[in-house]
Parts: structure tokens; sequence; C-alpha cells
């Protein structure tokens, strides 16, 4: 169990810049911009590990130690999904929430250890946001799990397996869509292809790191990103044509591409919303994960 | 060890603590060794406290010690039963580290009147042991009176500042007037039972209007001393207002005290209720969690911004016991035991921080004399071990993994997870969605708290001359800390022999079922009930993330050594300085804006226009909000009181003839009332 | 015994006289302290020789436990008020508030109430009892007028007034149970004798009986301060000497309740009687608590803020009375002990602050603590005493009489327990003003006389003691008072 474990959490861990990538360049195509390539992630990463790095006269180790700690939990996180199999019977939804809370705790504490004006008002954001997105995150989950009877991942997928594209799932998913925009840090919540503008939120945070720890952070976000796609696909879209496709590897991955699509799409189709704005629309995905807890 | 054995040591600790009272007294010329010998003392008296609690706890047998009779009141006997240990060891615990921590901690205090703190100390741990201790109802009072005034006095101790006077004026009415509704409800179980021991109450035959009465006195009663809301005005005054040590142990141990009430009245004395007791305990649970942590973030002081926090640490446990009672009065004994596990787990571990936290942000008022936080920063470099304490204790009261506020939070979640299990139907759903929003909201919401907290206080550059020349406190002062801290990461990792306990602790009660509940295999923690299951492995959890962090340092060093160049922050050009980083109040700028309507927030914004305008404007900002509860209900009540009292002044005037016509009126009203047939 | 009971009399009298041949304030003083030695320790003999000995009747007087308990609360009480006496006179001649002319006159009218008192407690007839009460009054009035200011003159003349009429409420209701023993035929026995009422008024009319209950209550009531006849007592009790004050509030308060204990042993014997009797008198003492509230949040005057605080605590022990099942009598009697060492104590205290500070208005003292440490200690924990607060006698037996009260039902208990509450917010705000805070630049403390300290640390310490432990015998003279006064006979 443990090896697989580990394999599936390199795994994801190596295909989390790809799917950045792709991102990136379905959404420069869908601007009519030719774009960068979808491996731009990795040489980015590659390069930003060999590089020198600048600190913040006034950073403390708090600084220094959050890049480990946040690329360990994205780690953590990406060893727990549910991918192969139905999972290991012990990733919970709730420990993954907090994993994505501790990171995030981190790097908020970071985003002020320089001193830096803007990195504390990231801070402050992300934390902000913090508070909108985890009650939409757990309702949407106990949406979901309600049925169920348990927040055990893999017991959850089985379940939705069984009850795909019922009422409660599809209402559950528009409600877990949301949350994904939101974590993932994508238009309308937040803009990841800014820097010093005054709406940024979690590129804020990382505004004094450079060099490797810097290359550490960027990746762990593009893990979390991943592990929400993944999530949202496991529960929400279980199907497999196996008549089209034999491989459940392929499935897996035309599914995750097919979100990061999406994504792309929703930021190319949205602007980005004003910071007061942002409770209506996880308001939104509130009412629906009600809507799916009613429904069921 | 036999109860003999356990009866001796239990007199020997009571008298461990008054020798601690003695030589303070006797020491009184002396300050540096009446505190040392004095808190020396405690701490040795808490380390006997804790090995008895151990036995009790990891026994299971109560021990009885009798006391003698009392009037007409039955036998007056200390039970420790392991529902007692558990909180006695929270108090060993919580207390050891406060007196280990006084003796480095009140040397900034001496005068002429120190030897009164020491004395007061023990005394106030002393009297909190018999609270737990004491299994008769007017013993009970006697410890809990004692230890309302013992800490009243700690409060006041400073009475320099008027404000803690007044304080303690607030805290000493709400808590006796609280004492009333449990008096009330003590003696409404002694009337059906004969005599004011417990041993009678448990299970006491009361009608069932009788048992709501019951249940309402001892939730208002109790739900005072644990400050929930609307009843908690005076934490958020009193909490602060003592010194450091003793603010550690009120948050951390008094507070509990209330818990501790209420599983005695609710498993104990009462048994299985209705459904709509547990549902009103949850409802004032989360109203507590959610307002409590938002007062607190709204906070720039930080000892108050910690009070806060109690309220909604406290709520959460509220949610807790709520549950457990929903799920008792649901006939489901196995969720019973999880959410009442949740709910003593988190006291537990609510305790350990809170402790924590409040001793390190002692040793930082200390250092720097002020407790706003605006003025504080820069202290991680300045003082390193406090600052590495009060981190972990900012993780573990964020309920953030591995440490042990989310082993507690996770319960806590769970056992409401399963919650609709019991409240069926629709209605039943949405108020577990409902919780689930507000719950989910208060975690992040204390996440954000700490943050600001640690980030403004400890992070980046001193924001004022004191907190530039800060020292680290002396070892007494931080070995305690770094313990607590120790401790919250072991009961992270290692909750289980703590749960395993708890359900010991839980099992004998009506409605509770804790057998095979938490199950511990290989892959870590498990718990099993009926139709509901939940697993969190913390090992694997911790195993992973430190392969995690190894990994990240792999990455770190693939391409070759690392290279960090030091240079100033970029501030758009300017040199930065501390005033242009972010500030306490701008941190939680945002969730003031969100929840305006709640917090009431105004700001005053007073420019100078005479200035001139281009360069130099003077801006003055004063941003405050309004407590909702006070102006909502105290203030007018107190108005309401006041001038009732007023108009009744007015009835006796100074009118010789007016007081000779009362005395016959009443003549006259008596005459007819008794001829009335 | 009889001898005993003579001597506490006797010395006094003689005392009291002979303290007028004495010119000198100090030596006055020091000669009535050993007048009141002697006579308290007369008293403890009695009480002693009663305890070995039992009930003792002879010859107009008589002690049973009932009275014997009040002579307790007289013998401690009369010892402190003289000790306290000491250093208070010596002050108030200091500061010119007094001429030394005037120092005899006091001693002399402070033996004869403590004598009043003695006289009234072992008083065998009832008719008679009421005599001696109307003689307390006489000699307390006297003391409340002492200092012949305009004030003192006012409070004193309000006293008398109000009294008389109460007084004489309670001369119509013992007339009325006079009258009902003579019309049940009982007309070879002494009339209005303890002995003969007790042994026979189940038989009388219970009508009647009820009428004289009725307005014995009222008027005994009105000496005991029970609302709303109280209306004299703030007044008297803040303008007396304040050594006086304390006897007053504690001492004469508790005789006059001790007449109504007495009187209501009579009626206890008629169920009927007793059952309204005793809602009369929960009534009273609901009303007195509550009436207490108001005048105790808004309250500029120390002394009456003490006053007041006795009109609460008579409340309390009424309700104890007026419940009449055992638990309550004993909290009650209970009550009436250690509230009167407590309260008394608490009055010598704010004696000596307002000297000390020359005023009595509560928002210029400030700064106790500070000016004088131990003493603040003191009436921090004379107010948290008087307050009910453990570890002091008084929680214990508030707690009993308020565990009574639950017996009947919860409701009064709760509002009991909810007055309470309000009128200790009351105590406490205005005791933690007097505390702390910074006190007047001009002041110089002058070092306490150790006859304070003595005075009210043996208060303390009997307060604290039976805060833990009520001794045997007491217990088993509570049992049997209890036993008395519900209506068990002798």
């Amino acid at each position: 169990m443990a090896l697989e474990m580990l394999v599936q959490a390199v795994g994801i861990t190596l295909l989390a810049p790809l799917l950045q990538g792709f991102i990136q360049w379905c959404k420069a195509r869908l601007q009519n911009r030719r774009g960068p390539s979808p491996l731009q992630p990795y040489r980015n990463l590659f390069k930003l590990l060999a590089k020198d790095m600048v600190v913040a006269g006034t950073a403390s180790w708090i600084s220094f130690v959050t890049p480990f700690v946040c690329f360990g939990a994205a780690i953590a996180v990406a060893a727990l999904l549910p991918v192969v199999s139905s999972g290991w019977g012990v990733s919970d939804l709730f420990l993954i929430v907090y994993l994505f809370g501790l990171s995030r705790f981190l790097l908020a504490l970071a985003g002020l250890d320089s001193g830096n004006s803007f990195a504390g008002m990231g801070s402050s954001r992300e934390m902000y946001l913090a508070v909108l997105v985890e009650p939409a995150f757990l309702l949407a989950i106990v949406a979901t799990a309600g049925a169920v009877g348990t927040t055990e991942l893999g017991r959850m997928v089985q379940h939705a397996t069984a009850h795909s594209f019922t009422l409660p799932y599809v209402l559950a998913a528009g409600a877990f869509f949301i949350v994904v925009i939101a974590e993932c840090g994508r238009i309308p919540v937040d803009n990841p292809d800014t820097h010093l503008e005054l709406t940024m939120f979690q590129e804020a945070t990382l505004i004094e790191y450079s060099g490797r720890q810097l290359a550490l952070l960027l990746w762990s976000v593009y893990v979390r990103q991943l592990a929400m796609v993944v999530l949202f696909v496991e529960l929400f879209f279980p199907w497999h044509w196996f008549d089209l496709i034999p491989s459940l590897f392929v499935w897996g991955m035309l599914k995750i591409f097919l979100v990061g699509f999406l994504l792309a799409l929703t930021e190319t189709s949205t602007a980005k919303m004003r910071l007061f704005r942002l409770p209506n629309f996880l308001a939104a995905s509130g009412l629906l994960a009600l809507l799916a807890l009613v429904a069921r | 060890m036999n109860d003999l054995e356990l009866d001796r040591l239990f007199f020997q600790m009571v008298i461990i603590f008054l020798t601690g009272c003695m030589s303070a007294v006797a020491l009184w010329k002396s300050p540096r060794l009446a505190n040392c010998v004095s808190h020396g003392l405690a701490a040795g008296g808490c380390a006997l406290m804790f090995y008895l609690a151990g036995t009790v706890l990891a026994g299971g047998e109560a021990v009885l010690i009798f006391i003698g009779r009392w009037l007409h009141a039955g036998e007056v006997a200390l039970r420790i039963d392991p529902l007692a240990a558990f909180f006695l060891l929270l108090l060993s615990v919580v207390g050891g580290a406060a007196s280990i921590y006084a003796i480095g901690y009140t040397a900034d205090h001496y005068s002429r009147r120190y030897a009164i703190l020491p004395v007061l100390f023990n005394l106030f741990l002393l009297s909190t042991v018999f609270v737990f201790a004491s299994s008769h109802a007017g013993a009970f009072l006697i410890a809990w009176e004692l230890m309302t005034l013992t800490s009243l006095l700690l409060v006041v101790y400073e009475h320099e500042h008027a404000a803690n006077v007044r304080a303690g004026f607030i805290y000493v009415v709400m808590t006796y007037t609280g004492t009333a509704f449990l008096m009330a409800g003590f003696f409404i179980m002694a009337a059906a039972a004969g005599d004011l021991s417990f041993e009678k109450f448990i299970a006491v035959s009361l009608t069932q209007p009788q048992r709501d009465l019951v249940f309402l006195l001892a939730f208002i009663g109790f739900g005072t001393k644990a400050g929930i809301i609307p009843l908690h005005v005076w934490l958020p005054k009193a909490h602060p207002a003592a010194p450091s040590h003793v603010s550690a142990i009120l948050s951390g141990v008094m507070l509990k005290t209330a818990i501790y009430g209420m599983a005695r009245f609710y498993l104990e004395f009462l048994g299985v209720g209705p459904t709509w007791w547990g549902v009103m305990v949850i409802g004032f649970g989360i109203v507590s969690a959610l307002l409590g942590v938002l007062y607190a973030l709204m906070e720039t002081d930080i000892k108050r911004l910690l009070a806060y926090s109690s309220l909604e640490n406290l709520g959460v446990v509220l949610l807790g016991v709520g549950a457990g009672m929903v799920f008792s009065s649901a006939g489901k004994p196995l969720l019973a035991g999880l959410a009442w596990a949740a709910a003593l787990f988190h006291a537990f571990n609510h305790g350990i921080f809170k402790a924590l936290l409040f001793l390190a942000a002692g040793a930082v008022v200390q250092a720097t004399g002020t407790r706003d936080l605006e003025a504080l920063g820069g202290l991680i470099r300045r003082m390193p071990y406090t600052a590495a304490a009060f981190f972990v204790g900012a993780l573990a009261i964020s309920s953030l993994p591995p440490l042990n506020g989310f082993i507690s939070e996770w319960l806590t979640l769970q056992s409401l997870f399963f919650l609709p299990q019991a409240l069926t139907g629709v209605s039943g759903k949405i108020a577990g969605a409902l919780l689930f929003i507000a719950l989910a909201m208060t975690a992040a919401l204390v996440a954000a708290c700490f943050v600001k907290v640690f980030g403004i206080a400890f992070l980046a550059r001193a924001r004022s001359r004191k907190a530039e020349t800060a020292k680290e406190a002396p070892f007494t002062m931080t070995l305690p800390m770094l313990g607590l801290a120790g401790a919250c990461l072991y009961f992270g990792l290692q909750p289980h022999s703590m749960l395993q306990a708890i359900s010991r602790v839980l099992q004998p009660y009506i409605g509770i079922d804790t057998r095979g509940l938490f199950e511990v295999d290989r892959i870590g923690l498990m718990i099993q009930a009926n139709h509901a299951e939940g697993v969190l492995s913390v090992t694997l959890l911790a195993g992973l993330l430190l392969i995690g962090c190894l990994a990240a340092a792999g990455l770190y060093y693939l391409r070759g050594k690392a290279v960090r160049v030091t240079a100033p922050i970029w501030a758009c050009g300017r040199a930065a300085t501390p005033r242009n980083q972010y500030s306490a109040t701008g941190f939680s700028g945002p969730v003031r804006w969100s929840f305006r309507y709640v917090l009431r927030s105004q700001r005053q914004r007073i420019v100078d226009e005479n200035e001139n305008i281009y360069v130099g404007r003077k801006l003055a900002y004063h941003q405050s909000i309004r407590y909702i509860v006070d102006e909502a209900i105290y203030y007018p009540v107190q108005r309401w009181i006041l001038r009732q009292a007023r108009f009744m002044k007015r009835l006796q005037a100074g009118s010789v003839q007016l007081y000779v016509g009362y005395v016959l009126v009443v003549t006259i009203v008596v005459l007819a009332w008794s001829g009335r047939k | 015994m009889f001898e005993l009971i003579l001597t506490a009399l006797a010395i006094p009298f003689v005392c009291g006289l002979a303290v007028l041949a004495i010119r000198r304030p100090a030596a006055a003083a020091w000669f009535n302290l050993c007048g009141s030695l002697l006579t308290s320790a007369t008293l403890f003999w009695i009480v002693r020789r009663f305890v070995a000995q039992g009930p003792f009747h002879q010859g107009g007087f008589m002690l049973d436990a009932l009275n014997v308990l009040f002579l307790l609360i007289v013998a401690v009480l009369s010892l402190t008020a003289a000790l306290y006496s000491i250093p208070y006179m010596a002050h108030e001649l200091r500061d010119g508030h007094l001429t030394e002319k005037m120092i005899p006159r006091y001693f002399f009218l402070f033996q004869f109430f403590v004598l009043t008192m003695i006289l009234t407690l072992v008083m065998e007839n009832l008719g008679l009892l009421w005599v001696a009460v109307e003689a307390t009054t006489l000699v307390s009035a006297l003391l409340v007028a002492f200092s012949l200011n305009r004030s003192s003159l006012e409070a004193a003349w309000k006293y008398v007034m109000v009294c008389s009429v109460g007084i004489a409420m309670a001369l119509l209701g013992t007339i009325l149970l006079y009258y009902a023993q003579v019309q049940a035929g009982y007309t070879d026995v002494q009339p209005l004798g303890w002995f003969a009422l007790s042994e026979n008024a189940f038989l009388f009319n219970p009508a009647l009986v009820k009428l004289s209950a009725m307005f014995i209550l009222i008027g005994y009531g009105t000496k005991a301060g029970l609302a709303p006849m109280h209306t004299w007592l703030p007044d008297a009790h803040s303008q007396a000497p304040t050594p006086v004050s304390g006897l007053l509030s504690g001492a004469l308060l508790s005789v006059a309740m001790y007449a109504i204990a007495r009187n209501l042993a009579v009626f206890n014997l008629l169920p009927t009687v007793g059952q309204v009797a005793g809602q009369l008198l929960v009534g009273f003492g609901l009303l007195s608590i509550g009436i207490a509230v108001p005048f105790l949040l808004l309250q500029h005057d120390i002394k009456r803020l003490l006053a007041y605080s006795s009109v609460e605590n008579i409340g309390l022990i009424a309700l104890g009375f007026g419940l009449g099942s055992p638990l309550g009598l004993y909290g009650a009697l209970l009550h009436l002990i250690n509230n009167a060492i407590g309260k008394s104590a608490l009055f010598y205290v704010s004696g000596e602050l307002v000297q000390q500070y020359r005023t009595k208005q509560i928002l210029r003292i400030r700064g106790v603590i500070r000016v004088m440490p131990v003493f603040g200690g003191m009436l921090l924990a004379l107010v948290l005493a008087v307050s009910g607060l453990p570890p002091f006698g008084t929680f214990l037996s508030k707690l009993t009489i308020i565990q009574a009260m639950f017996h009947d039902g919860w409701w009064q208990g709760l509002l009991a327990l909810l007055l309470l509450a309000a009128v200790f917010a009351g105590m406490i705000y205005y005791t933690l003003k007097l505390l702390f805070g910074e006190p007047p630049a001009n002041l110089k403390p002058l070092r306490l006389s150790p006859a304070v300290t003595v005075a009210v640390g043996l208060s303390l310490l009997l307060l604290v003691s039976t805060g833990f432990y009520v001794p045997v015998w007491l217990d088993a003279l509570l049992r049997a008072a209890v036993v008395i006064v519900g209506g068990g006979g002798r």
C-alpha cells in the first residue's frame, strides 16, 4: 500500500505542472494568442530550482520553512487521493481540507513575515477568501458524503460511481466547481497571471519569494490545483465508457484535462470580481449544495 | 495502587498546596524566596495531582474519600471518578506549567504585597481541585465559590488599573448570579433526592418539567462560567486582567469546570433528555463559536483576543456536548459517545493550547510592556523560544494537522456530520448543513485570527521602540511553554491513549456506549458506530508530511548548493519602514466589512485640512466595533434596573408620617389577607 | 443558674451606674470593657452550664435552647462592641465630635442597652418579653440620638415613632394572645407564661391566635426591620455611634427576631396559624430582600449601605422562620448567629473608615487597600461574609435556608437567589470602590488601634470556623431550638 501511495503521490506531483501549462495554453488559444507551450511550467520550475534566492532581510525562519511544509502538505494530499482503485480506506475529506488549510496558514504567515505591505494584503485577503471558501467546500462535501455516511474518500467515490448523475450529484457538482475555481485561485475569484496588482490573493503572498523556494511554492500550488480537479472528477464524473477507450488511465487523463479546459473557458469568459462581491459568488455554491442536500 | 494510598496521595497534595500558601505568608518579607518556594510547591502539588489523576484514569476505578456529615445535607465525600480525574489531569498539566512559569513571570511583580499572589494562586489551584473532586452539592458550591473568589482577587491583583477592578466587578457579579441558578438546580434535585450528596442525584427521579427546569438552570449556571454568548460579557474583561499565568488557568481550566459540571448534570444526574436540550446546546454553541471568533479577529489587544477565542472554543466544545445529547435522546449511544468524546477531548486540548498561548502572550507583554498588537512586531528574532511556542499554539488552535486541535476538531466535525441521523427530515438536514457552514467559517476565521496575531506580533519588523528592545523570557518561563507545545504535538500524534481514556470516562453513563468506538489498528484511528464510520490516520499523515518535506528538501538541493542573498523588501521605490507593514486592523478589514451587520463596525477619519494638501496631510483613523449582545441586552437591562431602583428609592423619602402610614397599610392588608376564606 | 442570670443582669446594671462616676474618658472605656468582659463571661458560663444541665426555669426567668443561642450572640457582640468603643470614642473625642462630659453617658447607655437585651432574652413571660423589648427601644433610641446633632435627633425621632406604632401592634397581639388563653379557660395558670402557653396553646381558638399572630408579627417585625416596616432602620443604624450601630444591627435585630421566634413557637402549635404566620413571614422576608436591592444599588452612605444589608439578611432569616421546616429553622437560627457576628464587625470596619477618611460618603473613600492593606482585606472578607460567600459560616446558613425554600417549589427560591445576587452586586460594587482607586492625597492614615483589629479579627475567626464546622454542642443547641420554634413545645 505504502509504495502504491508514494507512486501515486509522485505521479500526481509530476503531472501537476502539465495541467497548469495546459490551462494556460487553452486560455491563450481561447484568447486568440499562441501562448507558451503546455510544458512551459516544467521549464520554469527547472529554471527556478537552479537560481539563487533573494531573501528579505526582515524574513525569519517562517519564510524559510513555509515552502517545504507547503510542498509536504501537497504531497500528502496527492498521496491520499483515491485515484488508483478506490483509495486506501484512509483518506478523509476533512483531512484534505485541513491540509489545504495548513499550507494556506503558513503561506499567509510567510506573507506577513517580510513586512512587505503587498504581501500582507495578500495574506489578509487569502485568509478572508478561506473564510468564504471553507464553508462552501465543507458544505459541498456534506452534500455528497451525507448519503454515504462517511467522509472517507474511497467510499465516497464508490457511492458516486453507483449514483452518478443523479440530481444531488449534479447540483453538488455545480457547487464544487465554484469551490475548485476559488481554491485554485482562478478568475473570477483571483487572477493567477498577475503580479503587483491590487486584486491579488495568493500570488501576493509569494511576492518576496524567489528561486528554489518559489519553485517549491509554485509546484505545491500546482499540485493543489490538480488535487482539486482530481477530486472533482472522481466525485462527479466517475463514468467510463470502456467501449470507447478501454484504459482507465486514459479516461482519467481525458477527464482531468477536460476540467482544465472548463477552467480556462471560465477564466476567459468572465471578469475578475471585486473582493467584496465574492461572498455572493460563494453563496451560490452554498445554495447549490443546500439544494443538493434537500434533493437527496 | 489501592484506594487507601490514593487517599493519602490526595491529602498530601492538599497539604502541599496549603504549605504553598503558608510558606508565602511566612516568607512575605523576602518575595524572591516566597516566589520560588510557593510556586515550586504548587508545581509539586500539580505533579502529585498528575500522578493521581493518571492512575485513576488508567484504572477506571473511582477513589472515594469520606469527609464527614454536614448539617442536614448528608454525607460529604470527595470522589475522584474517571470524569473528575480527566479534568484533574488537565488541571495538573496546565497548573504545573503555570506554576513553573510563575516563578519567572512574577519576579517582575516584587513588592510589599507580593506574597498575596502565590497565596491566592495556590488557593485557586486547590479550590479548583475541590470543584472537580467534590461529590456533594454543598462542598461543590463552596469550592466553586472559593474558586470564583480567589480568581476574582487574582483578577483585581493589579488594581492600579481601574479597568481591572471594573472587570473584577462584572466577573464576580455574573458568576454569583450564575451560581444562583446552579444552586437552584441542585436544590430542586435535592428536594427530590433527600440530601445533597451527588450519589443521590444520580438518575434522580424528577418529573419531566422539573428535569427541563434543572437542565435550563444548569445550562445558565454553567453557561455563565463557560462564557456562552450571551452570558460571556465578563470573560473578555476578566481573563486579560489577571496576571498571565493566572489567565492561562482561567481560560485553560476554569472554563472547563463548566464543561465538567454539564457532564455531571447531563450525563450523570439527568440522563437522557428530550431532543430540544441538545438542540439548544448546539444552538448556543454555534453562536458562541462564530461570534466569539469574530470578536477575537477584530481585537488588537493580544490577551483580550485570546479571551474571545476562548469563547469560540467553548462554543465548539458545546457543539460536541449538544450533539452528544441529541444522539443520546435519539437512541444512538455510539454516536453519543463519539460526540461527547469530541467535546471532552476538545476541552482538554483547548486547555493546553490556550494556556500555552496565554503564557506566551504573557511573556510578550512582559517583555514589551504592551498588549497592543499594533505596537508589536519582529519578536521572532528577539524572543525565539516564545515565538516557537506561540507558533505551535497558533497552529494547534487553528486545528491544523498534525496538532492536537485538529484531532478534536475532526471528531467534532464527524459527530456533526452524523447529526442528520438523529435529526431526521429536511429540517434536520438543513440544520446540519448550516451548522457545517458555521463551523467551517469559524475554523477559517480562527486561522485568520491567529495568522494575524502571530504574523503581526512576531513577524516582520518591530512597530514600536519597546518591541524593538524586547528580551527573551527566562528559562523558567520558556520551559513550561515549550513543554505545553510538546504536549500539543504529542496529543496530535498520539491521540489514541487519551481517546481511550475518554471512552472509559464516558462508558458508565446512560445513553452512551463507547465500546469499540475508537479502534486503533496499523492504519490509525478509526471510529466505528453502527451506520457511521470514520478513519483518521495520524501516523500516516505525519509520515506523508515528513516524506513530502524531505522531497521538497531534495528538490531544493537538486541543482546544487542554495545561495541566499539578503535584500531589503520592495516598497514602491521608497525605503520601507515598519509603518508600511500591514497592521492588525488592516488585516481583519475584509472580514470586518463582510460581517459589518453583526460587528456594527464604525470608523472615524479625521483629516487635518489646514496642512499643505500635497504633502504631509495629517490623517487620524479610528476603528471600533460595537458589541451587539451588550447593546441589545445588557445596557438596556442595566438602565432598566437603575431606573427602577431610582423610582423605588422615592418610596422612602424621609417622611415619618409616610413611614407610619406604611406600617398601618401593611396591618390593614395583612388583616384582610389573613381573614380571607 | 438563677444566681448566674441575676449576675448577668446585675453586672451591666452596676457597671452602667458606676461608669457615670468616672470622669476620664479612657478609664471609662476600659472600665466599660471590663464590665462587658464580666457580663460576657457570665453569659458564656450560663451557656456552658445550660449545655451540661439542660433547660432551666425559675422566678420569671427561663433558659432553653432558643434563648441560649441568642444569649450567645449578645455575649459575643457586647464584648466586641465594648472593645471597639475604646478606640472609637477616643477618636471621636480627638476629632471634637464629642465632649468629654458625654463619654460616661455613652457607656452608661451602652451597659443598660446590653442589660435590656439580656433581660428580653431571659424573660419567661411573653408579656414581660414585650416590656423588655420596649425597654431596648428606649435605651437604644437614646444611643441613636447620642451625638445630639440634627440628623441623629431626626433618626432617633423616626426610630421612636415608627417603632412605637409597631410595638403597639405587638402589644395588641400579645393582649389578643392572652385573650385567647383566657377564652380557652386557662385562668389558673400564669397568663402569657411561656410554659403555660406551650402546653396548652393547641387548644386555643385558632381564629383569635391567628389575629394575634398577625399583630405580633407586624409589631416585632417593625422592631426587627422587616420590610415595609423597616423604614426607621437605615437612619437609626447609620446615625448611632458605630459600636452601637454594630450592636443594633447584630444584636438588637436578633433580639427582635427572638421575640418573633418565641411567639412563632406558640403559633406553630396550631398548624393553621403556624401556616399563615409562616406565609406572612416568607412574604415579609422576600419583600425585605427585594426592598434592599434598589437602596444597595444606589447608595452614597457607607453606613446606610450596611443598614440595608441588615434588612436583607433579616429578610433571609424571616424566610427561614417562615418556612417552618426544620431545615429552614436551622438555617435561620444559624444565619442569625453568623450574620450578627459578621454585620457588627463590618460596622466596626466602616466606623474606622469613616473616622479615617472623615466622611460617610462612599465616593470619597478610596484606595483603602493601599492605605491600610490588612484592614482592606478584612473589609473585603466581611463584605463577602455578610453576602453569604464561603468560606464563611453565612454561606452555609444561607445555603440551608435556600435549600429549605426549594422543598415547597422552586420559584420562591429562585426569586430569593436572584434578589440576593442583586444585593450582592450592590455590596461588591461599592466595596470595590472603597477598596481600590487613588486614595485622597491629604489622607494621613493613623495607626489602627489593636482593639479594632482584635474585635474584627475575632469575628472573622468565628465566621470562618463556622464556615467549615459547626461544633457539636452548637449543633445540639440549634437542633433543640429548631424543635422549640417548630412547635415541639419545650
